[in-house]
C-alpha cells in the first residue's frame, strides 16, 4: 500500500473544507430562520464551574419566560428566539461568548450576564460599545455605573447599599450600634464591604470588618474577635457553604444570643438544613419571594410571585430561588420596556427609562435616565428560618 | 529534543530550513497569509478569536521554549501572563501611563516575577519544579485577588484604556488585529533567533543532559534560568496585549487551571517543534467555541479529545505526519 506522506497531506485540506463545509450549512440554517424575523435574544450564564448553583436556576427562570412569553405572543409582538451560552465562570469565556452573541448571532436583547458580577462588568462596556441593551441579572453597581458610559446597560437585582440601609432600618428598630460585619472575599462579600463603609457611618453604626475565604473551614479568630469586641449584631455576607460554619461557630460561642443576620446570598433551604439548630435565631435579608405567601394581600407583588412559583415548580419539580427570579424579572422587564416604545427594539433602552413602579417578581422597579438599577430597600424584608421553611420576620 | 529530532528521520529533515526557504522567509511567508485573516472572517466575533488565538499563541510558544526546547516544566505560566497583565492594566488605570509604556513594563514585571521563583525553584527538577511553580501561581492569584486597591481585587480591573496610534484608540476587534499580529509575529521571530543562537544551542544543550552540558562549560543553572525569565517576559507581553485589547482583567483568567491547559497545549501542539504552537493555540482557541454548541457535553469532549491526542500522538498534532510516516515504514518493514 502506498500511504505515503504525500497522500496524507492531500487528506489535510480535505478533513479542512469538510470542517468549513459544516459550518457554512449551519450559518445557511440560521439565516433562514432569520427570515421569519423572530426577535433575537441572548443570554450567558454559568451553568458549569463555582457559580453553575446559581446557573441552573437563572437558566430555568430564563427558559421558563421565553416560553410563557412565546405562548403568549412573544416580546413586542415577536416571538422570541434564545440563544444561550455557558461561560463556565470564566470572565475570557463570558467575554468571547458574548462577542459571538452580538456580531455572529446578532442578537438584539441580552438577558443575564454569566451570574457571576466579574462577567457581567466585563461584558458591560461591550455591549455598550455594540449598543445592544443589556439587562443583567448579576449585583453588582458597578455594572451600571456610570450611566453616561452605560446607556445600554441595566440590571434587575437589588443594590448592596439598599439591603444594608434596611438591615440599618431594622438595627434602629432594636436599638443595636454595635456591629460586626464578616464577608467573605469574593466580589459579592468584598462589595458588600465597600456599600457598609457607605452606609454604616451615615446611619450612626459603629461597624468592625473581618473577611474569610469562601473555602474556610474555621472562622473561630475572628468570631472570637467579634465576641471580644462586644458587637450586638453580626452580619455575614458570602453565598458560599462557609456560611454554614459561620452559623455553627457563632453557636458554640454562644453568639446565636446576639442578633445574628445573612444576607440574600444565603438564602438557601439546604444552607439551612445543613446549619439545623444554629439557624434558629437566624435572620435573612432576603427579596420577598420566599415569603410570597405570608406576604399581605396589599403587597403589589404577591400575586406575581404566588404565579411564577407555581408555573416554575410545576416545571422543575423544585420551588423557584430568588436567582430564578432574577433572570425571570430581566425578561419581564424587556417586554414591559418593548410594549413602552411600540416594539421597537432600537428603542428598548428609552423604554427602560421610562419603566416606573413596575411590579416584578424580585421587587417593584424604577428606572431612570440617571439610575439603571430598579429596585429599592423597600424590597428587602427580613425572614427567619422555622418548621423547614421561609418566615416572613420583619415586613417593612 | 535533538535526539528526537535525529529519530524522525529523512522526513523531518526535509523540511528543515537547510533546503528550500530560510527559517526566516517561512515565518514571514506564514505571517503574510495570517494577515489575511481578517478579509476572509465572516464578522468581528471570528476576528476577535483570531486576536485571542495570536496572544494565545505567544503565550504557547513562548512555554514551548521553555518546556519544548529547556526541558522545563513550569505551573506558573497563567500567573506570569497575569502579571503581565496586571502591570501594564494598574500602570494604565491607576497612573495613567499610556497602554504602549505598558507593553514593555509587563514584560519586565513577568520577568522579574519568574527570576524571584526562578533562583530557588529551578535548582528542582521534574515533579518537584513543576510543584514550586504551581505554589508561586496560586500566590500570584492570591495578590491579584487581595489587592482590590490596586488590581480591583475579585471583581476585576476596570476602565482599560485600549491601545492607541497618534490617538486612534484600536478599540475594536478589526483594529485591534494588526497589533496582536506584529507583535505574536515578533515574539515568534525572537524564539526563532534565540533558538538559532549560541545560547539556543545551549538550551537544548542542557535539557537533552544536563551533566554533559556542564562537562562542556555551560553554565545550566544560568541558562535555565535564562530561558525561564525570558519566556516569563514573552507571557507578560501576551497580558498587556490580553488586558488593553479586552480592557478588563481578572483574577481567575490566571489561575492554575488556564496553566495547566496551556501546558496541555504544548503537548498537543507538539513540544519542541517551533510552528507546533501555531496548533495548539488555534486548538486552545477554536475548540471551545466549536463545543458552545453542545452545552453539557463540552467539558467531556474537551477532555476525551485531549486524550486522544495525547495517547494515540505523543509528539503532538505537529508529530503526526511523523508518526505516520513511522507507521507506515514498520508496515512495509
Amino acid at each position: 500500500m502506498q500511504f505515503g506522506r504525500r497522500s496524507f497531506l492531500k487528506m489535510v485540506p480535505a478533513a479542512a473544507l469538510a470542517a468549513t463545509g459544516t459550518g457554512t450549512v449551519a450559518g445557511l440554517w440560521s439565516s433562514a430562520a432569520r427570515a421569519a424575523e423572530p426577535l433575537r435574544v441572548g443570554s450567558i450564564l454559568s451553568v458549569t464551574g463555582p457559580a453553575a448553583f446559581l446557573g441552573e436556576d437563572m437558566k430555568a427562570g430564563l427558559e421558563l419566560a421565553v416560553d410563557e412569553f412565546n405562548a403568549a405572543g412573544g416580546m413586542g409582538g415577536r416571538k422570541i428566539e434564545w440563544t444561550y451560552y455557558d461561560a463556565e465562570s470564566q470572565t475570557q469565556k463570558g467575554i468571547t461568548a458574548t462577542r459571538r452573541l452580538i456580531s455572529q448571532d446578532k442578537v438584539e436583547v441580552i438577558l443575564s450576564g454569566g451570574n457571576m458580577s466579574g462577567i457581567a462588568l466585563a461584558m458591560a462596556p461591550i455591549t455598550n460599545a455594540a449598543k445592544v441593551p443589556f439587562i443583567s441579572s448579576e449585583g453588582a453597581l458597578a455594572i451600571v455605573t456610570p450611566v453616561a458610559e452605560r446607556q445600554y446597560v441595566f440590571k434587575s437585582t437589588v443594590d448592596d447599599g439598599d439591603v444594608l440601609e434596611r438591615i440599618a432600618d431594622y438595627l434602629d428598630k432594636k436599638k443595636i450600634k454595635k456591629v460586626a460585619l464578616i464577608a467573605d472575599t469574593s466580589g459579592f462579600g468584598q462589595g458588600a464591604v465597600g456599600q457598609m463603609k457607605i452606609v454604616g457611618p451615615k446611619r450612626g453604626l459603629d461597624v468592625m470588618y473581618e473577611s474569610f475565604a469562601p473555602s474556610d473551614t474555621d472562622m473561630m479568630p475572628q468570631l472570637t474577635r467579634i465576641r471580644d469586641a462586644g458587637a450586638e449584631a453580626i452580619i455575614c455576607w458570602t453565598v458560599t457553604p462557609a456560611g454554614v460554619v459561620f452559623l455553627k461557630q457563632a453557636q458554640q460561642l454562644g453568639l446565636d444570643k446576639k442578633t445574628l443576620i445573612h444576607s440574600y446570598g444565603f438564602v438557601s433551604a439546604d444552607y439551612m438544613k445543613l446549619a439545623g439548630d444554629a439557624a434558629n435565631t437566624l435572620l435573612l435579608a432576603s427579596l420577598k419571594l420566599p415569603v410570597g405567601d405570608q406576604l399581605p394581600d396589599s403587597d403589589p407583588l404577591k400575586a406575581g410571585i404566588l404565579k411564577m412559583m407555581k408555573a416554575y415548580e410545576a416545571r422543575f419539580k423544585r420551588p423557584a430561588s430568588i436567582y430564578a427570579a432574577e433572570s425571570y424579572d430581566g425578561a419581564l422587564l424587556a417586554r414591559e420596556a418593548l410594549k413602552k416604545v411600540g416594539g421597537d427594539v432600537s428603542k428598548l433602552s428609552q423604554g427602560m427609562e421610562q419603566i416606573k413602579d413596575f411590579p416584578g417578581i424580585s421587587g417593584v422597579f424604577t428606572f431612570s435616565p440617571e439610575r439603571h438599577s430598579g429596585l429599592s430597600k423597600q424590597d428587602i424584608v427580613l425572614v427567619n428560618w422555622r418548621d423547614g421553611r421561609f418566615n416572613l420576620a420583619d415586613y417593612a | 529534543m535533538a535526539s528526537i529530532e535525529a529519530k524522525t528521520g529523512p522526513m523531518t529533515h526535509s523540511r528543515l530550513p537547510r533546503r528550500g526557504l530560510s527559517r526566516h522567509a517561512r515565518l514571514a511567508l506564514v505571517w503574510l497569509a495570517l494577515a489575511a485573516v481578517p478579509f476572509v472572517v465572516p464578522n468581528a466575533y471570528w476576528i476577535s478569536l483570531a486576536n485571542l488565538a495570536l496572544i494565545n499563541l505567544v503565550l504557547i510558544a513562548s512555554l514551548n521554549l521553555l518546556m519544548g526546547y529547556g526541558g522545563q516544566i513550569s505551573l506558573a505560566h497563567a500567573g506570569f501572563f497575569g502579571l503581565g497583565a496586571y502591570a501594564s492594566g494598574i500602570l494604565n488605570v491607576r497612573y495613567g501611563l499610556p497602554p504602549w509604556a505598558g507593553l514593555p513594563a509587563a514584560a519586565v514585571v513577568a520577568g522579574l516575577g519568574a527570576l524571584l521563583i526562578g533562583i530557588p525553584a529551578l535548582r528542582l527538577r521534574g515533579h518537584y519544579l513543576a510543584m514550586a511553580t504551581l505554589g508561586w501561581n496560586a500566590i500570584l492569584v492570591v495578590f491579584f485577588t487581595q489587592l482590590v486597591g490596586l488590581t480591583g481585587g475579585p471583581n476585576g480591573l476596570l476602565g482599560v484604556a485600549p491601545f492607541s496610534i497618534f490617538g486612534h484608540a484600536l478599540d475594536t476587534e478589526a483594529k485591534a488585529f494588526p497589533l496582536a499580529w506584529a507583535v505574536a509575529f515578533l515574539v515568534m521571530l525572537a524564539i526563532s533567533n534565540l533558538l538559532a543562537s549560541r545560547i539556543g544551542r545551549s538550551i537544548r544543550a542542557v535539557a537533552t543532559n544536563e551533566l554533559g552540558a556542564q562537562s562542556l562549560g555551560i553554565d545550566s543553572f544560568r541558562t535555565k534560568l535564562a530561558v525561564f525569565v525570558l519566556s516569563a517576559g514573552m507571557a507578560g507581553i501576551a497580558g498587556s496585549l490580553y488586558v488593553h485589547i479586552n480592557q478588563y482583567a481578572s483574577p481567575e483568567t490566571f489561575g492554575i487551571a488556564p496553566s495547566i491547559m496551556l501546558l496541555v497545549m504544548v503537548a498537543i501542539g507538539g513540544a519542541g517543534t517551533f510552528y507546533g504552537p501555531m496548533l495548539g493555540a488555534l486548538i486552545y482557541t477554536a475548540v471551545p467555541q466549536i463545543l458552545l454548541d453542545y452545552e453539557d457535553a463540552e467539558l467531556m469532549l474537551f477532555g476525551l479529545g485531549l486524550l486522544v491526542v495525547l495517547i494515540l500522538f505523543p509528539r503532538g498534532l505537529a508529530g503526526i505526519p511523523a508518526a505516520l510516516a513511522g507507521l507506515v515504514r514498520r508496515r512495509r518493514a
